[in-house]
């Protein structure tokens, strides 16, 4: 297993974890190349650190945007007042 | 300001070159049109950006402000809505920049480990509940805004602006004034900071 680790990124179709962490973001996108989509697919199969990393990872997005997108849903519609304030700001231009 | 004209909603705007006419010719109920179409959608997105509901306020009327200042020289090379929009999320970020810590934490210490053979180092991590579940808990939700506002202002930025408003990398690019390619590194760097820190809320697997 130690001998597959130090040459995961020496052999065919394979990539390392550091190599990995770079192509997270396209991955996510759906912007990789279907090669490097293969190499990163298969990486995650064989090492349990980058799966795990990847799930806390795409779960951190979920929850910034889930979070902001609560903030705003839980608030009242747009107040009156506020209409109000922005046409007076018109009047003093 | 015609006091007579005041507050009229009256008068529709079918279409966006007649706003746009009505506005440039300064007519009350042509800004108020406006504001009652796009202001919801702005006060919105200022919400999502600074979760303050006394800075998102402020933020769109500083926003229409402009704007109306500006509405003269529209030249209608965007619609209405998407020159708003720009003006709105570039004044949020103005008040993100006001608001800013006077020290900021160092995004180093937060980046995924590896060891000298590039494997990286990293607890099995396994989740019970979904984002939404855990959004749920009060807690969770805080430590997520504190989380987001832990991060340095740059990356804060672009991840405010591809994760939360979901605008692409050349979008966010133009709006920020930097490359895309810095767009892509500052967002890899955010989201890697923000996971490590949103960890106390996953849970650690044994290992097997």
């Amino acid at each position: 297993m130690l001998w597959l680790k130090k040459n995961m990124g020496k052999l065919p179709l394979m990539m390392d974890c550091r190599e990995h962490d770079a192509f997270i973001d396209d991955y996510l996108d759906d912007a990789l190349p279907f090669k490097d989509r293969v190499k990163f697919e298969l990486h995650i199969k064989m090492c349990p650190a980058c799966r795990a990393y990847l799930g806390a990872y795409r779960r951190a997005r979920e929850m910034a945007k889930g979070a902001a997108e609560d903030f705003a849903v839980e608030r009242p519609p747009m107040p009156e007042g506020l209409i109000e304030a922005i046409l007076k700001t018109k009047g003093a231009i | 300001m015609d006091s007579g004209d005041a507050l009229q909603t009256t008068e529709a705007y079918e279409t966006e070159a007649e706003l746009l006419a009505g506005l440039k010719d300064r007519k009350p109920s042509a800004y108020e049109a406006l504001v009652r179409q796009e202001g919801p959608k702005l006060l919105k997105t200022a919400r999502r950006v600074l979760r303050s509901e006394e800075d998102a306020r402020d933020s769109v009327q500083e926003a229409f402000g402009r704007a109306f200042q500006a509405v003269e020289n529209f030249e209608g090379r965007s619609k209405l809505s998407t020159w708003l929009y720009r003006i709105t999320l570039n004044q949020c970020l103005m008040r993100l920049r006001t608001r800013g810590r006077q020290s900021e934490r160092s995004i180093d210490d937060l980046m995924p480990q590896f060891d000298e053979i590039n494997c990286r180092i990293e607890p099995l991590w396994q989740f019970d509940h979904t984002a939404d579940e855990l959004l749920e808990r009060k807690d969770v939700a805080q430590l997520v805004h504190a989380a987001i506002d832990d991060l340095p202002e740059t990356h804060r930025k672009v991840l405010l602006l591809r994760d939360i408003e979901e605008l692409s990398t050349e979008e966010a690019a133009e709006v920020l004034e930097i490359s895309p390619g810095a767009v892509k590194v500052r967002l890899h760097r955010a989201r890697a900071a923000l996971k490590k820190l949103l960890e106390p809320t996953y849970r650690q697997r044994e290992m097997s």
